[in-house]
């Protein structure tokens, strides 16, 4: 059907006085469309994961394949309006050929560069990003979390993705290794378990700290630049769900946050206060009993997953679909895992 | 016998529990020489306890209200400076974060783990004394753990000396 179709069309084009001239632009669009539906079908068969199609164009994916086609048109059209040499070229001299070319020599290779150039710029611009590893630090945990349980659940995070990793610093949390310095600065700082973490990641790269202290002024977590700070001091309101059910969502959403804060900023919605909540993994939570649902039913909304997508790549974006997803901490191999080696059973 | 005069001063001592067996141990090995000519900066001696909980539950530490002394053969018993941090702040802020890690008196030592056979947990506790009050090898140390409200004496006993 599609070869018909394009049967037709190359057939009136060579009919047409115009249309020889036109074909290989229309090879090359074609050629582009194709290309495209290729990249959506190699994102969707290769990541496991199906983008929404507008979240797909707007893709470094899908805008990479734009500009090769624009630079591929843009080439063919100037390369045909390059000025001919007066006489045809003399074979077996070099010399000659080149003097009565140079003008046509200089303009190829000019517009050669130039689009080159172009599209190099175009590719840097729309490249994603590498995200880097984060640190977990225990900075106390309740009661009834078993540290060595955490660390299992946090290391199978790390099986199903080569993305990025997580290291688990086992080091307790002592406040009196902090410089003097560091610790006027946190004793005056309104979240001073925040400041603490923001001096763990100086030097060393993301971390993200676990407390079962209240965090002050904020519920669950909190973030800034390079630090993240997990408080399980909310259980009411994330229970019946267990802590570790908790501690692996938010700490894969806290995760993500640190990764797109280091590479050009969150969502600018981002946990913006508001009373409706659609339940999106960014959203705030109206209400703080409601985080239960929004584990159960986490997602990305689509501008999320485009931003995602266009700062990380597809395969980053489909693994954190999986992770939020907590189906990897509901596996028989997990669950079985968790209740003979460390006696924790899960909610659900 | 000659092998002996290089070996080093094993310092010990216990705290017992409600049942009468070791709750905690401590200990402080000395080699006297490098005690005698070693000073951390000029400025202080440096001596380091093992501390094993070999219970059940966890034992806290406080670094403002627990209490490290050397006791001298003369004078009066010697403190040991624990909050560094706060103490000889220029000191504590030149050293790395890896050597205030090791060096920062600990909050809370954990409990033997569950089962038979597992190995108790262990800390150590750095103790920096002014080197200009400790210039012999102490007699003894006192400890004092205000969450357990008892001071331990850690002293040298002959028959509980290492090979």
């Amino acid at each position: 059907m599609l070869w018909k179709l394009w049967d037709i069309l190359t057939g009136y084009l060579k009919d047409s006085p115009w249309g020889r001239a036109l074909q290989p632009f229309l090879f090359v669009v074609v050629a582009g469309i194709v290309a495209e539906v290729f990249a959506y079908e190699f994102v969707r068969t290769q990541y496991g994961f199906s983008p929404d199609l507008r979240v797909f164009l707007l893709s470094y994916f899908s805008v990479r394949i734009a500009i090769v086609t624009g630079a591929l048109l843009a080439l063919l059209l100037l390369l045909r309006l390059e000025p001919r040499p007066d006489a045809r070229p003399e074979p077996g001299r070099v010399a000659a050929f080149y003097r009565r070319n140079r003008r046509s020599i200089f303009y190829k290779a000019g517009v050669t560069l130039l689009i080159g150039t172009c599209t190099a710029v175009g590719f840097l611009v729309r490249s994603p990003s590498r995200v880097s590893h984060i640190t977990v630090r225990f900075m106390g945990l309740p009661e009834n979390v078993r540290g060595e349980a955490l660390a299992y659940i946090i290391y199978e995070l790390n099986r199903p993705q080569r993305q990025w990793h997580f290291d688990v610093d086992y080091a307790p949390f002592n406040e009196l290794v902090l410089t003097s310095g560091e610790k006027e600065r946190c004793s005056s700082d309104p979240q001073p378990l925040l400041c603490y973490t923001e001096q763990m990641a100086a030097g060393r790269g993301p971390v993200i700290a676990i407390t079962d202290r209240p965090l002050n002024g904020a519920y669950f977590a909190t973030h800034r630049g390079t630090a993240s700070v997990i408080t399980t001091a909310d259980s009411g309101s994330y229970a019946p769900l267990t802590a570790y059910e908790y501690l692996a969502y938010t700490i894969v959403v806290q995760s993500v946050l640190l990764h797109l804060d280091m590479n050009g900023g969150l969502p600018p919605d981002a946990f913006a206060p508001r009373s409706s909540s659609t339940g999106d993994v960014f959203q705030f939570a109206p209400d703080r009993a409601t985080l239960k649902s929004t584990i159960l039913a986490a997602k990305l909304s689509p501008e999320e997953e485009s931003l995602i997508f266009n700062r990380f790549g597809p395969e980053y974006l489909g693994v954190c679909a999986n992770l939020i997803s907590l189906d990897w901490l509901y596996s028989a191999r997990v669950r079985t895992n968790l209740s003979k080696v460390f006696g924790v059973s899960l909610s659900r | 016998m000659s092998g002996d005069r290089g070996r080093p001063i094993v310092m010990q001592g216990t705290v017992a529990g409600d049942d009468g067996r070791d709750r905690c141990r401590f200990s402080i090995e000395i080699e006297r020489v490098s005690f005698l000519l070693n000073a951390v900066q000029g400025r202080y001696k440096l001596a380091r306890m093992r501390f094993e909980n070999l219970g059940t539950t966890a034992v806290t530490l406080s670094v403002d209200r627990d209490r490290v002394e050397a006791d001298m053969a003369a004078g009066a018993p010697v403190p040991a400076l624990l909050n560094v941090q706060s103490g000889d702040s220029p000191f504590w802020d030149g050293l790395s974060v890896d050597l205030r890690q090791i060096l920062a008196y600990p909050q809370t030592v954990k409990p033997r783990p569950d089962g038979a056979g597992a190995s108790p947990e262990v800390v150590y506790v750095y103790a920096l004394f002014p080197a200009d009050r400790v210039t012999e090898v102490p007699r003894a140390f006192t400890y004092r753990i205000d969450s357990i409200g008892q001071a331990v004496r850690i002293e040298h006993r002959a028959t509980a000396a290492l090979p």
